[in-house]
């Protein structure tokens, strides 16, 4: 164990943030497909790994301009994040009454179609991604902070507003509201439910190939890189609470504050995954609802039918 | 004889004991006949995957939970055999046990949050824990040789030298066999028909008297055991164990094995491991095609095969070999002949409820109510929707706990029990929706009443013991003697309940109560759905259980078939008891009568308006409050 100063001590806890930004991102998509659908879309690791490749292909090898990159990210997240839809989950959903156990699995075996299709066009080996902004330092009351840093918040925050604004002020917020409370029932007075489902994956899409071009030059571009952070984001999830997205942002933050600033900074990053396990298991075993988690929610207690 | 326990696998059918046993003989000669030590080797790693591919499908298949954790136990199992022969010079046969019992602690604490969550919730921790491996092998990288592994475990020996490459194989095979024929045996015991009813219907299991905690507990523990045999021996084969033998994609390879295969199947991961593990030896485990395949493999089982491709030939099956049941004539193999008696219970139960209050949020669903029910009598309780009955009945079964009020059995309170301890004082209960289990007959269905008071031990069902065939031999005589109780023939019993109407299923579940020989019997509205015949079928049953000495609390809201079969009405409104008496009383009954028209007069109004304009008319008769008034 090292002695901590108080720059490293600093610098730990704003990385940690800035990787939190990243799983709490990450987290809002698992938690926005969940609320809206009630599956647990496993293949979000493999669109994290497309968005993180392909944010050093567009920008490094094709030289593509930022702007362009973010444009091609985002077409590239709403693809895919449809394709596991309607290639996972479109059918069990219009089939069975209760599609946990159906949906999981098979959005599991599309990420790791995903993964291997990725690893089989791009290879297995590592590629360092420059950084989307200056790679100067910005000092900040004696303490060195790559501009990159102040990007992951800014998208995150933006994410969790324009989202919150969607629900709450727009009319497709309100539908949307009213299948994540109620599906029998909304389906019942005309909303098509399928509809706001097929969204929610797109959007989902988005945010997490656009969670891994932002985390790009932290994480280094190679195929199964996504696993690497949708570990720490169900941790994140799991900690927030499943289905809230107010849950996503807090529980990301904690995580990644424990698990990639504190940890592996004072200790050894090799304990940061145990260490949230085992925050995590008693968690779900005393509070299942986790901390912004609705009681019987999402499985929670009762397991959601849709 | 009957078979033993359950008909759980209809499989058994189509594939004939002599396939496994040849099988078994294939798998036993094979090295003897190849020696090419890659073939071995492969083998040995199917092996393997075939025990851990058990393991899963009895706690996914049969148990519903989803456990994805097992690479986790064959690594930790791998490990504490490397670590053991390494540091203590240790042999196999104490490495293994050692391993296995590590195996089943970290089995039993990753499957601790199912006693609180269930569905993807476990599969994501599971999931997180497969990706631990890695940094919990850095983490103690004195221990575990880190990202490399640990070599030179030591091998299988014999009088001091490495013993020949078959042997370290016919033991992981014997092994292998063993949790074959051990999980065979478990599933075709009552725990088979515990698994499936606590996965297919909680409630009803634990109002069976099901304690679901130590049944989750068990089949995790139960579940570890295959795992750290294989993970072990496997360590042992080898001679080397790492982070990188059993990861994520091995969760892969099980789950779309056991999907593929068909869970809750038997022969399901044998099918499985065979397709997926054939093909990832065919195409080189490394390759880069592999998860590839094995991806597109599990979407495929997710998607398409619902029972897998065992139960996708067994659906086959059955309809082309079985014999049809006539539904048409299903109700004529049900009725109580007048020589079916219901043994009497030797003490009548006397339940009372005081003061018993319940509040949802702002709602009161109960309040102040109190009733008793005595041994012989049938107690109704009537209101319209929403006054409180289920909640009363939950209250009195233990699934909800009043915030005020005693509940008392012969003088004891019972308030703080759980459902399954209640079970055991004799409470029972039916559902609103029968809950049975629809892949089970009739007869296995009832008998869960009888395993639930009394389970075998997971050691007797496995082994088969004496008391195991004397405690099954019981449980079927009890469960068909409730059968032949409440007029379910013989026939019937042995069809599926999948297969039967909404009527023969609500008489099944008395059945089981009477199985669990209860005498506390309550049910929700037990006649919901049926038709006149059948109504009067039920009724006379429910007075002849009375007539034994139980007591019967009912809810129900079909009058006519109230007023035939109760000995004391109450009736309840916006949760407290606005009315009471029993229907023999002629004065009684008028009043009665006027309470209940104006507790249903809001419904009837309402029911009446979305009659259409010209059926107005001439309502049907069977409207039981259209059709009463004009009698008395």
């Amino acid at each position: 164990m090292t002695v901590p100063t108080l720059a490293t001590f600093e610098l730990a806890i704003v990385s940690g943030l800035a990787m939190g930004c990243i799983y709490g991102l990450v987290a809002i998509a698992y938690n926005l497909v969940l609320a809206a659908s009630g599956v647990f879309n496993m293949a979000t690791g493999a669109v994290i790994t497309t968005g993180v490749v392909m944010s050093y292909v567009l920008g490094q090898r094709l030289s593509w301009k930022v702007y362009a990159v973010i444009g091609g990210i985002i077409a590239v997240g709403a693809v895919t994040g449809s394709m596991a839809e309607l290639l996972g989950v479109r059918r069990l959903l219009a089939g069975a009454r209760s599609v946990s156990h159906d949906t999981m699995v098979s959005t599991l075996g599309l990420g790791l179609v995903g993964e291997a299709l990725v690893a089989l066009l791009f290879g297995n080996d590592i590629y360092p991604v420059p950084s989307y902004v200056s790679s100067n330092s910005v000092e900040v009351g004696g303490v060195p902070i790559p501009p990159l840093y102040f990007v992951m918040p800014a998208v995150l925050l933006i994410v969790a507003v324009g989202l919150e604004f969607l629900l709450r002020r727009t009319e497709f917020g309100v539908v949307t509201r009213a299948v994540i409370a109620d599906p029998e029932g909304a389906s019942l007075v005309g909303i098509s439910v399928a509809t706001v489902v097929q969204w929610s994956f797109v959007a989902a899409g988005i945010m997490a190939a656009v969670s891994g071009f932002l985390a790009a030059p932290l994480l280094s571009a190679s195929a199964g890189i996504g696993e690497s952070v949708t570990v720490y984001a169900f941790a994140a999830a799991a900690i927030g609470g499943f289905g809230s997205f107010r849950g996503g942002v807090v529980g990301g933050l904690i995580v990644g504050l424990v698990g990639s600033g504190l940890t592996p900074a004072f200790f050894n990053s090799n304990w940061s995954l145990p260490l949230l396990y085992v925050i995590v298991v008693p968690m779900l075993f005393f509070r299942p609802k986790g901390l912004f988690g609705r009681a019987g929610q999402f499985g929670s207690e009762g397991e959601r039918r849709v | 004889m009957r078979r033993f326990g359950s008909g759980l696998p209809a499989e058994a059918r189509f594939i004939p004991l002599s396939l496994e046993v040849l099988l078994g003989i294939v798998l036993l000669v094979f090295p003897l006949a190849d020696s090419s030590a890659l073939d071995v080797g492969r083998v040995e790693l199917l092996l393997v995957y075939l025990m851990s591919a058990v393991a899963l499908n009895f706690v996914l298949g049969y148990g519903g939970e989803m456990s994805i954790g097992q690479p986790v136990l064959l690594t930790a199992a791998g490990y504490t055999t490397g670590i053991l022969s390494i540091h203590m010079g240790w042999q196999w046969w104490i490495t293994t046990p050692i391993a296995v019992v590590v195996s089943v602690a970290i089995s039993v604490f990753m499957g601790l949050p199912g006693v609180r969550v269930r569905g993807w919730y476990l599969g994501v921790l599971g999931f997180l824990g497969v990706s631990l491996i890695p940094s919990i092998t850095q983490a103690f990288e004195s221990w575990t040789g880190g990202t490399t592994g640990l070599a030179n475990v030591l091998p299988v020996e014999h009088n001091g030298t490495i013993a020949p490459q078959w042997v370290p194989y016919e033991i992981l095979l014997v092994f292998t066999i063993v949790v074959w024929i051990a999980s065979r045996n478990l599933i075709a015991s009552g725990w088979g028909i515990t698994l499936l009813a606590q996965r297919d219907h909680p409630h009803a299991a634990s109002a069976s008297g099901v304690n679901s905690m130590k049944v989750r507990t068990v089949t995790s523990a139960l579940a570890g055991i295959p795992c750290g045999i294989a993970g072990a021996l496997y360590a042992t084969i080898q001679q080397f164990t790492s982070p990188q033998t059993f990861t994520t994609q091995t969760v892969l390879l099980l789950l779309g094995a056991v999907m593929l295969g068909g869970r809750g199947r038997r022969w399901g991961p044998v099918l499985g491991i065979a397709v997926f593990g054939g093909l990832s030896l065919w195409v080189g485990p490394f390759s880069s095609y592999n998860p590839l395949i094995l991806g597109c493999g599990v979407v495929i089982a997710a998607l398409l095969f619902k029972g897998g491709v065992i139960g996708a030939v067994e659906t086959l099956w059955q309809r082309y070999f079985m014999p049809k049941t006539a539904s048409g004539r299903m109700m004529a193999g049900t009725g109580r002949s007048s020589g079916d008696t219901i043994a009497s219970i030797e003490t009548p139960p006397h339940l009372e409820l005081t003061g018993v209050n319940k509040r949802f949020g702002g709602v009161t669903a109960l309040n102040d109510v109190g009733l008793s029910v005595d041994g012989g009598t049938v107690v109704t309780v009537v209101g319209a929707n929403g006054s409180g009955k289920t909640t009363l009945l939950n209250c009195v079964s233990g699934f909800v706990t009043p915030d005020a009020g005693q509940i008392t059995l012969d003088g004891k309170p019972v308030n703080r029990l759980a459902s399954h301890r209640r079970a055991h004082l004799g409470f029972a209960r039916s559902f609103q929706v029968p809950q049975l289990v629809e892949e089970l007959t009739v007869l296995d269905n009832v008998t869960l009443g009888a395993y639930g008071l009394r389970p075998q031990t997971v050691l007797d069902a496995v082994l088969r013991t004496p008391r195991y065939r004397a405690r099954a031999r019981a449980a079927t005589a009890t469960a068909t003697a409730a059968c032949q109780m409440v007029g379910l023939s013989e026939r019937v019993t042995r069809l599926k309940v999948g297969e039967l109407p909404l009527a023969i299923r609500r008489i099944v579940e008395i059945a089981r109560a009477l199985a669990a020989n209860a005498s506390i019997i309550c049910l929700d509205e037990p006649v919901a759905g049926l038709n006149l015949a059948e109504q009067a079928q039920v009724s006379e049953t429910l007075r002849a259980i009375a007539a034994s000495g139980r007591a019967v609390l009912l809810i129900e809201h079909n009058l006519p078939f109230v007023l035939s079969t109760s000995d004391h009405l109450i009736l309840l409104r916006d949760g407290k008891i606005a009315d009471s008496g029993a229907p023999a009383d002629a004065e009684d009954t008028t009043r009665q009568l006027g309470a209940y028209f104006r507790a249903f007069a809001g419904a009837a109004e309402e029911a009446f308006d979305k009659v259409p304009a010209e059926a107005e008319g001439d309502a049907p008769p069977s409207r039981p409050f259209k059709a009463r008034p004009a009698d008395g």
